[in-house]
């Protein structure tokens, strides 16, 4: 599994609890974030 | 990433892949050639449901018989809805369009909705409504406006019904998009894809607070019922 680096954009904060949704899906397809993975967002 | 977030990245690159999620009209907007085909380095997950908006109208008509004025907070740059437009005019409901861009003009957009003094409410799905539910559902409460919503997120937090897309599926299939950019496809490639889950959320607390009676057929069609 290669490393990724995944950037998030989004008008507001609320949407936070969305990207974990994301983010823990991503988890699912071997991508785990603090592993091979790096998240940035804004 | 959404409309909003969407335009000023695909500014900076037409190189870099971008996954937008719950973008109501990818096509309209000019993000993609074709929901089909995207064409370029943009893909992603549409919450376009072209007969919900019509659908939403429809629903607080139900729950609120002599509706004539509603007001309807969305986005200046979504193009018009043909579905809401007709279902306006079979109900003979007068929209009133109030622009919502930005978070920050929450307090703007809801004086221009005291000023044109609707009888209803409705809320086009979008980030931005989102992530300010709290603020629009207090502002309905406090104003007495049935609202319809989008998202179930707003029925739960005091919202009177929604209907749309399970936006919390959209962003778990969007994991999916990004790991097939990750392995080798093209965004340009990749079709974009529509909701797969729809869901009617009535808030029947809030219902009662306004005075309003939600019909028994309404009520068997619910998905979620918030007490």
């Amino acid at each position: 599994m290669s490393e990724a680096c995944v950037g998030l954009l989004a008008p507001g904060v609320a949407v936070a609890p969305l990207f974990g949704a994301l983010v823990e899906a991503l988890a699912t397809h071997g991508y785990v974030q603090g592993e091979n993975l790096r998240v940035a967002w804004r | 990433m959404s409309a909003l977030a969407v335009r000023p990245a695909i500014t900076a690159t037409a190189e870099i892949p971008i996954v937008f999620v719950a973008v109501g009209d990818p096509v309209g907007f000019g993000f993609v050639a074709s929901l089909e085909r995207p064409g370029g380095n943009v893909t992603g997950l549409s919450d376009l449901v072209p007969e919900a908006a019509g659908e939403r109208l429809e629903l607080l008509a139900a729950v609120m018989p002599g509706l004539r004025r509603v007001a309807v907070l969305r986005s200046p740059l979504a193009p018009p809805v043909a579905s809401l437009e007709g279902a306006a005019r079979t109900l003979g409901v007068t929209l009133i369009p109030v622009d919502l861009a930005r978070v920050e003009d929450a307090e703007t957009a809801f004086d221009a909705v005291r000023a044109a003094a609707p009888d209803g409410l409705i809320v086009v799905p979008n980030p931005v409504s989102l992530a300010l539910r709290e603020q629009i559902v207090a502002f309905a409460a406090a104003e007495r406006l049935p609202a319809a919503y989008g998202y179930r997120e707003f029925v739960e937090a005091g919202g009177l019904l929604s209907y749309g897309a399970d936006v919390s599926d959209l962003y778990r299939r969007a994991a999916g998009f990004v790991v097939r950019i990750l392995v080798g496809e093209r965004p340009a490639e990749m079709r974009v894809e529509r909701p797969a889950a729809f869901e009617l959320a009535l808030n029947r607390r809030t219902a009662a607070a306004l005075g309003l009676a939600v019909p028994d057929a309404l009520i068997g069609r619910a998905t979620i019922i918030q007490d």
